[in-house]
């Protein structure tokens, strides 16, 4: 039996790909957190390779989706003949549809199951999304659409497999206990503090799958780029000239520096994609007057990476101190051993013995003549990060 | 007069106006060179972070506007510092009692700043 | 930017034990007949049969807050932001002052289901007024550009009776109860729109249960009255008669105001 291998959201897929055939997926979001990027992502990536998907809409226009899609960055307009919408909208707003599959009352659970058993018949190998499920229990209302959900279910499974969202209105609970049906559960929640200030994701359930790494991970939804875990600080600290400016400029895409007289006095800052995910960077200065900006910089980082000049083993007792005024217990760290290819540079080995590494902190070596390098240590943290998980 | 000297003798006359408290020419990258008055602002941490603060405000203004920056101000109920930039790679740095008249400092200050600026530029 | 403005600052102090503090509308002998006006952080409802300025009040409530510098938010169902912006300048010559300081918000549930080319830079466009997960999301986007310089804001919702149509009282309901939820744990004050004669008793009680209290207009004849209940008033004054112009809308019946603070 084949797999489902991708659902586009790349750090998603690590965590519950692949999934088998017919497996039910159900994104669950809190009122206000983004969400339909999710189900998206997942649509393009099955059309990008090659794929059917009938996408079920039924709280705006087919059109929306796509115009949104595009925002995105996801183009659509190229894998058109394998995309159809079932427009379960249009009927409510009583326009017409230029959809594939229509549904006529849309306020009718029943109906809206009949539709898509003939778009299940039509084509079984497609994903099927639903966006959104909770806009068919508004519309029913929750009795009438309960008594219709083991006939949805099942059309439901007709399909490769199905991605659904839900929004998390103040449902009965007997509405909540459907949602025990599917096969994996996705939450999509908001960070508050007066208002939404961010939004994480955690997979809650996925059947397929002995373990489950249920820890949150913060999230963007950038236009274009659609869902990018979020990492909101990483600091890469270290002695004076190790080569951290020139780390965070050949790690970011972007980077800008305070500096001055060719040193750094307050801090870089850099913004790296990587694999679906975004990171800020922050670099700090390396002399030791510039100390007092190292504590300011370095707080809240979820994650340390602190560069180091191979050749200069004289500057290692000033990276231990700098580790030290930078890094806690527990918090995920690299140390990069830069200037692998200048002449006298020792192996992190030979580093290993000199510094007092912190279990749990590995050694990378990096060049900064080599970009990849750089990218690898950073990517080397990255897991420590997503494996430590983003506290929300 | 050499311009150690010279900058000495500026940086005095700066800090006995109406309000002042001391004065200092910090390097840009944060190292103070010279120093003047009753407060002490030699102090490495002091002469580090008004570089900082001065090279973090011209990021931030050169955002906005794009033009250079002129001069930056933090105060405490009682104290406050003011640092402009002399020459390409030294900042002035004045401390004076809050309740002196803000404007009149700043022009001091930047007064200061050219004849330092000239001074070190061989004028 | 506007840092250091003060907010809806409270008309009466507020003690330990004593009454939220009071946030006006700007209608001065309505904030009288309110002591003082809305409780700073609530929802009321303004309800009655359409034309009869309930949507005036709820812009004349917004402008002066902009006047004070407390910004706005503006959810538009069945108004283009470019209408509502033309309609608010038309209200007070100082108003394109406001947008160009940031002030107003707009969340436009509008224009895109109806096709028009509407853009504004302050304004976040839902390509429809059933997609009420969008709409909450826009609204705390809009909240988010504005909090961070003010510790208050208004907000007003015009209207509810439009998002029923297009849904349900229960879905309405619901996405009421999370809106009105989040908008008093984000500081603002709202006024939301009822239309009388389009909704079933029960509806309408099902929208006044989620407010705080109900600013209640109806004719009489020629005249026009308003009642205020709820809100944390202490005296029902009954229906009071009020008019309405183009620009204005004023309090002229006659009720004690005094009343010791």
């Amino acid at each position: 039996m084949s797999q489902v291998e991708a659902v586009g959201v790349p750090q998603l897929e690590r965590l519950i790909c692949p999934m088998p055939e017919h497996t039910s997926l159900l994104f669950v979001n809190d009122p206000g957190v983004e969400a339909e990027a999710f189900l998206y992502q997942g649509a393009h990536a099955h059309l990008a390779a090659g794929g059917r998907v009938v996408y079920a809409v039924t709280n705006r226009a087919p059109e929306a989706v796509l115009h949104a899609m595009a925002a995105l960055g996801l183009d659509a307009d190229g894998h058109k003949e394998r995309l159809a919408f079932l427009d379960a909208f249009s009927a409510h707003m009583a326009q017409p549809s230029n959809a594939k599959h229509v549904v006529q009352n849309p306020s009718n659970p029943l109906d809206f199951a009949r539709v898509l058993e003939a778009a299940a018949r039509e084509a079984p190998d497609a994903m099927l999304v639903v966006d959104a499920l909770s806009t068919l229990v508004d519309q029913a209302g929750a009795e009438r659409f309960e008594a219709a959900w083991p006939r949805l279910q099942s059309a439901m499974a007709k399909f490769r497999w199905s991605e659904s969202l839900f929004t998390r209105w103040p449902y009965p609970s007997s509405v909540e206990r459907m949602l025990e049906d599917f096969d994996g559960v996705v939450q999509l929640k908001g960070v508050e503090d007066r208002i939404t200030i961010s939004q994480y994701f955690r997979v809650e359930r996925a059947r397929w799958r002995v373990e489950v790494d249920t820890k949150p991970r913060l999230y963007r939804s950038l236009k274009p780029g659609g869902v990018h875990v979020f990492i909101p600080k990483i600091v890469v600290t270290g002695p004076y000239n190790a080569g951290k400016s020139s780390f965070v400029h050949a790690i970011s895409d972007t980077a800008v520096s305070v500096d001055q007289l060719g040193t750094t006095v307050a801090l870089d800052h850099g913004r790296v994609t990587l694999d679906g995910l975004t990171a800020d960077v922050f670099g700090t200065p390396g002399q030791a007057r510039f100390d007092p900006i190292l504590r300011i910089v370095a707080g809240q980082a979820l994650g340390v990476i602190v560069v180091i000049d191979s050749t200069k083993p004289d500057s290692f007792a000033r990276a231990a101190e700098m580790m030290n005024l930078t890094w806690r217990q527990g918090l995920p760290g690299v140390i990069a051993a830069n200037k692998q290819d200048l002449p006298g540079a020792l192996p992190p080995e030979e580093i290993a013995r000199m510094i007092p590494v912190p279990r749990g902190v590995r050694i990378v070596p990096c060049s900064g003549q080599d970009r990849e390098s750089g990218r690898r240590v950073l990517k080397e943290l990255v897991d420590l990060i997503l494996a430590a998980g983003v506290s929300a | 007069m050499d311009h150690a000297t010279r900058v000495d003798a500026l940086l005095a006359e700066l800090t006995r106006g109406e309000g002042f408290l001391g004065a200092a020419l910090v390097s840009r990258d944060g190292l103070c060179v010279r120093s003047a008055g009753r407060t002490e602002l030699s102090r490495e941490t002091f002469s580090a972070m008004s570089a900082t603060v001065m090279g973090a405000a011209e990021i931030a203004l050169r955002e906005l506007d794009g033009g250079a920056t002129r001069s930056i101000v933090a105060s405490t109920e009682k104290v406050l510092i003011v640092v402009v930039g002399a020459t390409r790679e030294m900042l002035l740095v004045a401390s004076a009692r809050t309740d002196a008249a803000l404007p009149a400092v700043i022009a001091r200050v930047e007064e200061a700043a050219k004849g330092v600026g000239k001074v070190l530029a061989g004028g | 930017m506007s840092g250091g403005r003060a907010g809806d600052r409270p008309t009466a102090t507020a003690t330990g034990g004593a009454p939220p503090p009071r946030v006006e509308i700007g209608v001065r002998r309505l904030d009288d007949l309110l002591e003082g006006g809305l409780p700073a952080a609530s929802v009321t409802l303004v309800y009655g049969p359409p034309f009869l300025g309930k949507e005036l009040l709820t812009r004349l409530f917004l402008l002066h807050g902009l006047r004070q510098g407390v910004p706005g938010i503006l959810v538009l169902t069945s108004t283009a932001t470019s209408d509502a912006r033309q309609q608010l300048a038309q209200l007070d010559p100082a108003y394109p002052e406001y947008e160009r300081e940031g002030l107003i918000q707009f969340v436009d549930t509008y224009s895109k289901s109806i096709g028009a080319e509407d853009d504004f830079a302050q304004a976040e466009y839902v390509d429809g007024p059933v997609n009420l997960n969008a709409v909450s999301l826009a609204v705390n986007n809009a909240q988010r550009r504005l909090i961070g310089d003010h510790p208050t804001h208004r907000m007003v919702y015009d209207s509810v009776s439009t998002t029923i149509t297009y849904t349900n009282a229960q879905t309405t309901f619901r996405f009421l109860q999370v809106l009105v939820g989040k908008a008093k744990r984000a500081g603002a004050t709202t006024m939301m729109l009822l239309d009388q004669g389009m909704h079933s008793d029960p509806e309408v009680q099902t929208i006044k249960h989620l407010s705080d209290g109900v600013i209640e207009v109806r004719p009489d004849g020629p005249a026009n009255f308003l009642q205020v209940t709820g809100i944390g008033v202490t005296e029902n004054r009954g229906w009071v008669e009020y008019r309405f112009g183009e620009r204005s809308f004023d309090v002229v019946g006659s009720f004690s105001a005094g009343r010791i603070r």
